[in-house]
C-alpha cells in the first residue's frame, strides 16, 4: 500500500510538473528533497542519539521500570501481545509517556527500538504484527498533553488567548486517540483470531 | 516570561535533570551508560536515513508539482457538503504528508485570518491533535522491514478524520 502511494505522488507530480512545463521543478524538488533528508538525518542523528543515551541512563537506573508500572494496565491492554518484562514493553512505555510529554524527539528513537523487539518477536517475517500496528496508530493519532509549539506559533501572529486552544486540544486530541484505539481494535479481530 | 515560553524551553532540560539525579543517586556509571544508548540511537537513525530521502522526495515533489493542489481540488467537494471551512482542506492534506509544510500553511492562515478566528482556531485545534500519518508510518515500518501493514493505514486516516471533525466542531463552540 505504502509503496503504491509513493509511486503514484512520485510519478504523478513528474507527469504534472511535465504537463504545466516546469520540467526543472520537478529536478529541483528530487534534489531539494534528497538533501533536506541528509540534513535532517544529521541533526536527528544528534538529537536522537543523545535522548537514546538518556534513556539508557533512565533504564539502568531502574527509572523506566518505575514508569512502566505505572502506565503498565494501558500498555498491556493495547498490546497483550507484548511481554511485560521485554524490553519491548519498556520502549513502548517511554515512547507513550514521551509522546504525552510533547518530546518527539524521545519519543521516536523509543518508537524505533521498540519497532525493533518487536520485530524478533514477530511470527510472519514482513508482515506487521497487531502490537507493531496498535504503536503506530497511536503514535499516528497524537497523545500530546499540551501542543506547546502551536500556543508559541499563536503567541507570534499576536493572538488574544493564545491557551484558549488547549482545553478544545485535549478533547480532539482525546477523540482521535479513542477512534484510533477502537478502530485498530476492532481490525485486529478481524485480522488476528 | 509567559508560560507557554517557559514550558518549551524548561520541560526537555527538566527530563533530562530529573534522569540524571535519579541515575547519580542509583549510581549508575553515567558516561558509560549514556555513550552505549546513544550508538545504539546512532545506528537506528542512519537505518532510517535510506526511507527518509524516499520520504522526503516525494513529499518535496508533492508540494512543488501543486499536485497537493489537485488534490485538495478532489476533496473539495466532499467536505464542502459537509460545510467543513475550505481553506482548511489544504492544511489537512499537507499535514498527512509533511510536518514542515504543514507548519508553513498555519503562518499563512494566521497572517491571512488571524489565530482568533474560527480558521485561525480549527487549525490550531486541528495541528495539535494529528501526526504525520505517511511519515510516521513509512519510518517505522520500513526500519524493521515490514511490507505488508494490514489495517494501520485504514485506521490512522480514519483517526485523523475523527481529530479534524472534533477540532472543527470544538473550534465552533469555543
Amino acid at each position: 500500500m505504502l509503496n503504491l502511494i509513493w509511486s503514484a505522488v512520485i510519478g504523478l507530480g513528474i507527469l504534472m510538473c511535465f504537463f504545466t512545463g516546469n520540467a526543472e521543478t520537478a529536478a529541483q524538488a528530487f534534489t531539494d528533497g534528497a538533501a533536506g533528508a541528509v540534513e535532517l538525518c544529521i541533526f536527528m542523528a544528534g538529537t536522537m542519539s543523545f535522548w537514546s543515551g538518556i534513556m539508557n541512563i533512565a533504564e539502568k537506573s531502574g527509572l523506566i521500570d518505575r514508569l512502566s508500572e505505572k502506565i503498565r494496565p494501558i500498555i498491556v491492554f493495547l498490546f497483550p501481545d507484548i511481554p511485560v518484562k521485554s524490553m519491548a514493553f519498556k520502549y513502548i512505555c517511554i515512547n507513550m509517556a514521551a509522546n504525552f510529554m510533547g518530546l518527539g524527539w524521545a519519543a521516536t528513537p523509543a518508537g524505533l527500538m521498540a519497532m525493533e523487539e518487536m520485530n524478533k518477536i514477530n511470527k510472519i517475517a514482513g508482515t506487521a504484527s497487531r502490537s507493531m500496528c496498535m504503536l503506530i496508530i497511536v503514535n499516528v493519532s497524537s497523545i500530546q498533553l499540551l501542543p506547546v509549539n502551536i500556543i508559541v506559533m499563536r503567541q507570534k501572529y499576536m493572538s488574544a488567548a493564545p491557551f484558549d486552544i488547549v482545553l478544545p486540544a485535549i478533547i480532539a486530541t482525546s477523540v482521535s486517540t479513542i477512534t484510533a484505539i477502537a478502530a485498530a481494535k476492532f481490525c485486529e479481530r478481524r485480522y488476528f483470531r | 516570561m509567559n508560560i507557554a515560553n517557559v514550558i518549551s524551553a524548561g520541560l526537555m532540560p527538566a527530563v533530562i535533570l530529573f534522569v540524571i539525579v535519579y541515575g547519580v543517586v542509583k549510581r549508575v556509571p553515567m558516561l558509560d551508560v549514556f555513550s552505549d544508548g546513544a550508538k545504539k540511537g546512532l545506528i537506528t537513525v542512519f537505518n532510517v536515513l535510506p526511507v527518509l530521502i524516499a520520504l522526503m522526495c516525494a513529499s518535496s515533489i508533492f508540494v512543488k508539482s501543486n499536485l497537493s493542489g489537485v488534490f485538495v481540488a478532489a476533496v473539495k467537494p466532499v467536505t464542502d457538503i459537509i460545510k467543513f471551512p475550505s481553506e482548511l482542506v489544504p492544511l489537512m492534506i499537507m499535514k498527512m504528508f509533511s510536518s514542515s509544510a504543514a507548519t508553513g500553511l498555519l503562518t499563512e492562515i494566521f497572517s491571512a485570518f488571524g489565530p482568533d478566528s474560527y480558521i485561525g482556531r480549527t487549525a490550531s485545534i486541528m495541528l495539535s491533535c494529528t501526526e504525520t500519518i505517511f511519515y510516521t508510518m513509512s519510518m517505522y515500518f520500513t526500519s524493521v522491514n515490514i511490507k505488508n501493514t494490514l489495517y494501520t493505514l485504514r485506521c490512522c486516516i480514519f483517526s485523523t478524520l475523527c481529530g479534524v471533525a472534533a477540532s472543527a466542531v470544538l473550534a465552533y463552540f469555543m
